[in-house]
C-alpha cells in the first residue's frame, strides 16, 4: 500500500442542504465514471462500464462535480454527496463502487465469460459476383457463387454445432459480392436454417446487406420466406454522385433510381438501415436526401427506416484510395450530429437505434473475437474476420472439414486480448473500447489505431450531449400522447 | 415547503439510460422510488427533464413504445443493443 493510500482523503466540505447525521457508506468513485458538463448549470454522469446516463442540476451536479473530478477518480475516497436520496442513483448506475471492489478484474471476467459464450453468428458469402463495379470495393477481384455441396457443408456444420452446444438464438449475415444475386442460396441454406432452430427451440434472426439494386418484388418475397427480417443498403449521397462512385458492371442504368425504387418495395416490410458514405466531396450533397425520405413517406412512425451517415475510410489495402477524399473524425462528427438532430426531428424514434456511434459497454469486440462468430466464403474457407477473406491462409478451416479451433490462424484471434495491453488496461474507455478492431491491432494498422483512440477522448463528451438533447426531444411527442388532468 | 424542499425540486435527478431494465420490486429495494423501469435508452420514457427528484415512471410505456413504431421484444425494451 503506498501512502496515498494508507492516509484517507479528508471528506469534502458538506454543502448546504446535507442532511444532519446521514453518514454516507465508504465508496469511491468507479474507473469508468466520466463526468461530462452540459452547460446552464447541468452536468451528465456516464459511466462507460453500466452504460448509464444521469443528468444533474444545480447544486446537486456542482458537488457531484467537484467529487467526481478526475483526479479523484479510481482512487478510494469516502464520496459525500448533498442528499442522501442521491446515493441509490449513484450505485445503481455504477459512478460509484464498494471500496474494496477490483472493476478491472470484474470486467476481464466479464469479457472472457462473454466471448466464449457468443452469439452464434454466421457471415455468409453466397456469392462473390456483383452487378455493380464501385471502385472502393474490397471484394471487386473476388469470384464464385457457393455450390450445393458447400451449402450442404454449411448446413452440416450449422447442425453440427446446434447440437453440440445450447446456443439461445442463431443469426445470419448474408453479404457479398451481391448476395441478391444468389437468392437460390439464401433461401435453400435459410429454409434448413430456420428448420434447424425450429427444432431445437432456438431464435433465429438474419439479415442482408446489399446494395439494394436487385429488390424486385420476387426478390423481396423470397427474403421475406427466408425470414429476413433487416436489411443494411448503401448510397454514395445524391444521384449523381452515387451514380458515378457505382455504377452498373454492364453501363447504363441508374444505380441510385434502382435503390430507391427497392426501397419503395421494403420500407415498412423491413427494418432498413440506409447507410449513406460520406467524405469531403459528397457531404454537402446529403440535406437533399433527407428531405427526399420525408416527401415519400419513410420517415413516418412505424416505417423502420433509418438513413444514417458513414464515414468512407480505407478498411482493407484493396480501397486505400479513398483515404485522400476521407472526411477527418472531427469533421464527420460534426456532420453525423447535424444529420442526426434533423432527423430526430423528423422521425424522434431514431433515438432508440444506435445510429452514431455513441459508445456503449461491449460485452466483446465482434465475431471475430467470439467464440461462436464464422465467416463462409463461396468456396467453403471458413474465416473470422469478413475483412480478412482476401487471405486464404488467414482460413481457420474448410466447411467440409473438421474444424481444428487450435490452428495457428484461430489461435490468433482465440489469444486477442485487450486486457494484455498496458494502455488500454490503464484507460477509462476499456469497457466500451476493449482495445478497438482486433484486426487492425493483429495486422499492426497504427493509423486506424490512433483514430479510435481519437475518437473515444476526443469525441466522447459531444456525442453524450447529442444523445441526451436528442433524448429531451425525443420526450416530447410523447407528452402529447398524456391523458389531460381532471 | 421548507427551503431545502424548493431547492431539491431545482435539481431534478434524470436518468437517460439505466445500465439494464429493473422490475418495480428491485428499484424499491434499491431505495429509488417509480412504479417501473425498462433498462437501455428507452428510459428516456421514464424520466422527465421536468422531474422533482428520483426515478420518474411513466405508466403509459407500452403506449409510447407503440406511438413511437417500437415493438416490446421482451421484459427489456430499450436500448440500442436490445433493440437492434
Amino acid at each position: 500500500m503506498n501512502a496515498r493510500q494508507s492516509t484517507p482523503e479528508p471528506p469534502a466540505a458538506k454543502p448546504a442542504g446535507v442532511r444532519a447525521g446521514v453518514e454516507p457508506a465508504q465508496h469511491r468513485v468507479s474507473r469508468y465514471t466520466h463526468v461530462v458538463p452540459m452547460g446552464k448549470g447541468r452536468g451528465a454522469l456516464y459511466n462507460t462500464r453500466t452504460g448509464a446516463i444521469l443528468v444533474l442540476s444545480g447544486d446537486v451536479y456542482e458537488n457531484v462535480r467537484r467529487q467526481f473530478s478526475s483526479r479523484c477518480a479510481g482512487r478510494e475516497r469516502r464520496i459525500y454527496v448533498d442528499r442522501d436520496d442521491l446515493t441509490p442513483h449513484l450505485r445503481l448506475g455504477g459512478f460509484i463502487v464498494e471500496a474494496g471492489e477490483d472493476e478491472l478484474a470484474g470486467l476481464r471476467e466479464q469479457y472472457e465469460l462473454a466471448r466464449s459464450s457468443s452469439q452464434f453468428l454466421l457471415t455468409i458469402i453466397p456469392t462473390f459476383a456483383c452487378n455493380l463495379a464501385c471502385d472502393y470495393c474490397f471484394v471487386a477481384s473476388k469470384r464464385g457463387t457457393m455450390s450445393v455441396q458447400v451449402q450442404d457443408a454449411v448446413i452440416d456444420f450449422v447442425r453440427r454445432r446446434l447440437q453440440s452446444r445450447t446456443y439461445p438464438s442463431l443469426s445470419v449475415d448474408w453479404f457479398g459480392g451481391e448476395p441478391t444475386l444468389a437468392l437460390s442460396v439464401i433461401e435453400r441454406l435459410s429454409r434448413a436454417f430456420t428448420q434447424m432452430c425450429e427444432d431445437r427451440n432456438v431464435r433465429y434472426a438474419a439479415q442482408v446487406i446489399t446494395n439494394g439494386t436487385r429488390l424486385s418484388g420476387s426478390a423481396v418475397e423470397i427474403l421475406e420466406r427466408s425470414r429476413v427480417t433487416r436489411l443494411q443498403i448503401t448510397l454514395d449521397g445524391a444521384a449523381a454522385v452515387h451514380d458515378r462512385r457505382r455504377p452498373h458492371r454492364s453501363g447504363g442504368e441508374s444505380s441510385y433510381r434502382q435503390i430507391m425504387e427497392g426501397l419503395e418495395r421494403v420500407v415498412g416490410r423491413f427494418l432498413v438501415r440506409l447507410r449513406i458514405n460520406v467524405d469531403q466531396s459528397n457531404a454537402n450533397g446529403v440535406w437533399m436526401l433527407l428531405d427526399d425520405f420525408e416527401r415519400r413517406g419513410w420517415l413516418s412512425q412505424g416505417c423502420r427506416f433509418y438513413p444514417y451517415l458513414a464515414r468512407l475510410s480505407p478498411l482493407t489495402d484493396a480501397c486505400a484510395s479513398v483515404s485522400q477524399q476521407a472526411c477527418s473524425l472531427a469533421e464527420y462528427q460534426t456532420l453525423s450530429a447535424r444529420w442526426m438532430r434533423r432527423l430526430a426531428r423528423l422521425a424522434p424514434d431514431v433515438i432508440y437505434q444506435p445510429l452514431y456511434q455513441f459508445p456503449e459497454p461491449k460485452l466483446y469486440n465482434c465475431g471475430a473475437v467470439g467464440a461462436n462468430g464464422f465467416v463462409f466464403t463461396p468456396s467453403g474457407d471458413i474465416h473470422k474476420c469478413g475483412l480478412m477473406i482476401d487471405e486464404p491462409r488467414e482460413a481457420v478451416g474448410r466447411v467440409d472439414q473438421q474444424l481444428d479451433e487450435d490452428s495457428a490462424a484461430a489461435q490468433k484471434w482465440k489469444n486477442w486480448n485487450p486486457f494484455d495491453l498496458p494502455e488500454c488496461r490503464e484507460c477509462s474507455f476499456l469497457p466500451s473500447c476493449l482495445g478497438g478492431c482486433p484486426r487492425n491491432r493483429l495486422l499492426g494498422r497504427k493509423v486506424e489505431l490512433r483514430e479510435n483512440c481519437r475518437f473515444f477522448k476526443e469525441h466522447e463528451r459531444r456525442l453524450l450531449r447529442l444523445h441526451v438533447n436528442l433524448a429531451a426531444r425525443a420526450l416530447k411527442p410523447a407528452r402529447r400522447t398524456e391523458a389531460p388532468q381532471p | 415547503m421548507d427551503e431545502e424542499q424548493t431547492r431539491i425540486k431545482k435539481d431534478p435527478v434524470v436518468w437517460v439510460r439505466l445500465p439494464r431494465s429493473h422490475t418495480v420490486k428491485e428499484l424499491h429495494e434499491m431505495g429509488l422510488s417509480g412504479a417501473g423501469c425498462f433498462g437501455g435508452d428507452t428510459c428516456i420514457v421514464a424520466s422527465s427533464f421536468e422531474a422533482d427528484a428520483g426515478i420518474v415512471v411513466r405508466p403509459d410505456l407500452a403506449e409510447l413504445l407503440k406511438t413511437a413504431g417500437l415493438e416490446p421484444q421482451d421484459r427489456c425494451y430499450g436500448g440500442g443493443v436490445c433493440i437492434a
